[in-house]
């Protein structure tokens, strides 16, 4: 990544872009579906898209994995779509942020632990894991 | 706005979100992923602040679910922190994922009450 002023032609960043677009409609699809039935309120979240969020940031993270590992067989722009772009749409940390600060502002203590804890150590293993299996896989 | 404009406009902003991400690592990674670190700090208050401000479904949408749902990230982090510990530092991989947490978290607490006093 020294030469960064080579990665920034019209092409790559159209590529970034287009990736994260895809990954982030992959990811509110997911969310809606772990949240159908009746709308939560405005900026609250339901324990099952808790669940989800946790679900995909370490499904991405495990893609990511693979995509790293195998980073030299692709071309630049068609990694770049995938890794930054789509894993990097598709996962998020500013709803998981927020929804464990709520959390916490309502007392729910252990849940915000759990989550926290609980989508940190899954997307680290998960991040290992997805090398392995890119490696493997070569 | 109709369904398929409102959902245009998330896909757009997503997009702008991605290379925000994607410039702000660019320049500022490095043997510490600063960058990633940074946007997704930045995106926790910022969210922080739309969710305590109430600012609407629309709003929410575009700019929550979209530009800091997609400059924000989770495998980014994972991964640098796994790089850092298959180069043997795997104390500084837990320190970078705890750092992540407790920091976004408490960023995002500070968001929301913000947003809610506005």
């Amino acid at each position: 990544m020294s030469h960064w002023a080579a990665m920034l032609p019209l092409p790559t960043l159209s590529a970034v872009a287009l990736g994260g677009a895809a990954g982030s409609l992959v990811r509110w699809g997911v969310l809606e579906l772990a949240t159908s039935g009746p709308d939560p309120l405005p900026g609250t979240t339901t324990p099952g898209m808790s669940l989800a969020l946790l679900v995909i940031n370490v499904l991405g993270s495990l893609l990511l994995g693979v995509l790293l590992a195998r980073q030299d067989l692709m071309r630049q722009n068609q990694f770049l779509a995938m890794g930054a772009g789509f894993t990097g749409g598709l996962t998020t940390f500013s709803t998981f942020a927020v929804d464990v600060a709520e959390m916490l502002d309502s007392g729910r203590i252990a849940e915000a632990a759990t989550n926290g804890l609980g989508t940190a150590l899954g997307a680290l293993v998960a991040a290992g894991l997805g090398y392995r299996l890119g490696v493997v896989s070569r | 706005m109709t369904v398929v404009a409102l959902t245009a406009a998330m896909l757009a902003a997503a997009g702008v979100g991605t290379i925000v991400r994607y410039l702000i690592d660019l320049l500022l990674n490095n043997d510490f992923p600063v960058g990633t670190l940074a946007v997704n700090l930045l995106a926790s208050t910022l969210l922080g602040l739309l969710v305590g401000a109430d600012i609407g479904d629309s709003m929410s949408f575009i700019v929550g679910t979209g530009a800091l749902g997609a400059m924000s990230t989770w495998s980014a982090s994972a991964n640098e922190a796994a790089i850092m510990a298959r180069r043997g530092e795997g104390y500084l991989a837990i320190a970078y994922l705890a750092l992540t947490v407790l920091s976004g978290v408490t960023f995002a607490w500070f968001g929301l009450q913000l947003g809610q006093a506005l």
